[in-house]
């Protein structure tokens, strides 16, 4: 068994220092994406507990395990990590870190110091996030999105919550601005932007939004901060202030972070289809426009969240045309995948099987999102289970499984070995199922009337409760088997050798793991990155 | 290594840029002694404007720099403007 490659790649050599030094001092784009994504599956963990937590309290009606006060925290937690320590670095500060310099065909980011320096950031918004739990009068019970006046009047820890998201979003940021230059200025000789590969086009159309959606947010989380602190009215009628100003505030940032979290997604399922399909991609140059114009669109439709929230009617039918264009470029990319793979070589592999887990919730999660994007169904479905279904569906169906698929494919390339395929298959149907049968009937149930964020409900409403419950646990067998599999094969596996799939972009062409300064010549491209002949 | 344009910047030309964002700062507040209605926002942006303007061509040294990156600062400019056009939607006709 070879296992040079191993010993002289980026895991065994980095900086002067041993150990775990070795690890927090590297300025390596690829063990600070390694750092990130260790750090992001850990709080994938506590976030699903606590989800788990809520679903437990929601097997009956009435209150069993936990009072509504509780209940309120965890829901409030449960969003916070996933949505600022999960799902928003995700795709981008792990598989963007790793593999975006080395498919562009450079030694590392253009500020490779500054990279280090976001996942500190990260690190110190992510204890303060944690402490936010226990410090103070109480864990914060506002949910997610802080929506005032209730954030600026409640006792519980907002401010610490508050300070977390807006420390995360400067790790946003400037991740994002390494992103832009890299892409810019680091592109091997003869890259040009049209023989770049997707899952970077991704990156980059959503490193635009991370520099310039986040500091909104940023300044309006700390205009909550001067509210609760020095009475200055921006949100609070009483003060002269505007609640619904803080909806449009919060959601001008938030709404484009959902496209931080789907778009690289979006590339990651764009790099492996032509590769199991052994077939160059189908509209290339229309993936890349669609890239930019979900980015340049998807700031400008905030206020589908706001259509009950007391907005215009003007402001109400402006959002929502400018929502329904938004889901034009995203069935764009779902009919140029599926032509990939008409009349290709599909190899049925772990990969490829969670991106038709992927295609297929997206699909199921971007239809109902038009039923939310309509403005006389999402007055009958506002803040009801159908919202919640909707969101996991795109979240974590969409984001979630692309990130699973993500890690399944590049894990021979950052490891230098393979898991067991067959545990992958299983754990994929694990998830799938459970996902499936936890959100589902969320959709149904929704449009019948369940409120969501509720920790009681109506008995017609139990038989959904159940199944979720059920499938919940489904869920956590899959991901457990797949931890077990993945981390066991991280040090136990087969030797992967450079090309396993046979792919075509440039991560393919040099050792798995890669060294540390990737490639020991800078390629010069000449044609595009999916050339299967 | 391509040899990178550097341009100079007088003395002078930055205390001119000083003494007008010192200016527009103090139009900024005595505006506020007039009532505009509707119109105050679009006052105050316009001036808060006008300096960042100043401040990203001269002190930022962007008005000497690459068209790429004039096209992208306008283009968040651009932005800017579109988000506030929407926003305002709703304002102006609740």
């Amino acid at each position: 068994m070879d296992i040079s490659a191993i010993d002289n790649s980026f895991l065994k050599h980095g900086t002067k220092y041993k150990g775990i030094l070795g690890w927090l001092m590297s300025t390596d784009h690829k063990r600070i994406g390694l750092m990130y994504m260790y750090a992001i599956m850990i709080f994938f963990v506590v976030g699903g507990l606590l989800g788990g937590l809520m679903r437990l309290e929601l097997f009956r009606p009435g209150q069993d395990y936990i009072t509504a006060q509780t209940y309120n925290a965890v829901f409030t937690v449960h969003g916070v990590i996933m949505i600022f320590l999960v799902v928003i670095p995700g795709l981008a500060a792990v598989f963007g870190n790793i593999l975006m310099p080395i498919m562009i065909g450079a030694r590392d980011v253009a500020f490779p110091k500054l990279n280090l320096f976001s996942f500190y950031i990260y690190v110190l918004g992510a204890i303060l996030a944690i402490a936010s739990q226990f410090l103070g009068k109480g864990a914060p019970d506002t949910g997610w999105t802080f929506y005032a006046p209730y954030s600026t009047d409640t006792n519980t820890n907002v401010v610490a919550a508050v300070l977390a998201a807006f420390v995360l979003g400067f790790s946003s940021i400037l991740t994002g601005l390494n992103f832009i230059v890299t892409i810019h200025r680091m592109r091997a000789p003869g890259m040009t932007w049209f023989k770049m590969p997707l899952f970077p086009w991704s990156l980059y159309a959503t490193a635009w939004i991370q520099l310039l959606a986040t500091p909104i947010v940023g300044i309006t989380l700390l205009m909550i901060i001067a509210e609760r602190w020095f009475k200055i009215g921006f949100f609070d009628p009483n003060l002269g202030g505007d609640p619904i100003l803080f909806q449009h505030l919060f959601w001008i940032y938030s709404h484009p972070a959902v496209y931080v979290m789907i778009l690289p997604a979006m590339g990651v399922i764009t790099e492996i289809i032509p590769t199991f399909s052994q077939k160059r991609i189908f509209g290339y140059k229309a993936i890349v426009f669609s890239s930019v114009a979900i980015a340049a669109v998807g700031y400008l439709v905030w206020g589908h969240h706001m259509y009950t929230a007391g907005m215009s009617t003007t402001a109400r039918w402006f959002f929502s045309l400018l929502t329904f264009i938004v889901a034009v470029p995203s069935a764009i990319k779902v009919f140029n995948w599926i032509s990939t793979m008409y009349k290709g070589s599909i190899n049925l592999q772990p990969p490829f099987y969670f991106t038709m887990a992927f295609v297929f919730n997206f699909m199921i999660g971007g239809l109902t999102g038009l039923v939310l994007g309509s403005l006389a169904t999402d007055i009958h479905v506002h803040d009801t289970a159908f919202v919640v279904a909707h969101f996991h569906y795109i979240i974590f169906g969409g984001m979630g499984f692309a990130f699973l698929a993500a890690i399944h494919y590049w894990f021979p390339k950052i490891y230098g070995r393979m898991y067991n395929n067959k545990l992958a298959n299983i754990s994929c149907a694990f998830i799938f199922g459970g996902f499936t049968l936890l959100y589902f009937p969320q959709f149904i149930i929704g449009m019948q009337g369940m409120p969501r964020r509720y920790f009681d409900y109506l008995p017609q409403y139990e038989w959904a409760q159940v199944f979720s419950f059920f499938g919940a646990i489904v869920l956590a067998v899959g991901v457990i088997i797949m931890l077990f599999n993945l981390i066991k094969s991280a040090r136990k596996g087969a030797i992967a050798g450079p090309n396993p799939w046979n792919g075509k972009t440039l991560e393919w062409t040099i050792a798995s793991p890669p060294t540390v300064e990737n490639f020991e010549e800078i390629p010069v491209i000449t044609e595009g990155p999916y050339e299967y002949k | 290594m391509e040899q990178e344009h550097q341009h100079i910047t007088s003395y002078r030309t930055y205390a001119t840029v000083l003494a007008v964002l010192l200016f527009l700062t103090a139009l900024t507040v005595y505006v506020t002694w007039f009532d505009f209605e509707a119109l105050t926002i679009v006052v105050a942006m316009s001036i808060a404007c006008v300096k960042v303007i100043i401040v990203i061509s001269y002190f930022m040294h962007v008005k000497h720099d690459k068209l790429v990156f004039k096209l992208m600062i306008g283009m968040v400019f651009l932005l800017i403007l579109v988000i506030f056009l929407i926003l305002f939607s709703d304002y102006l006709f609740r």
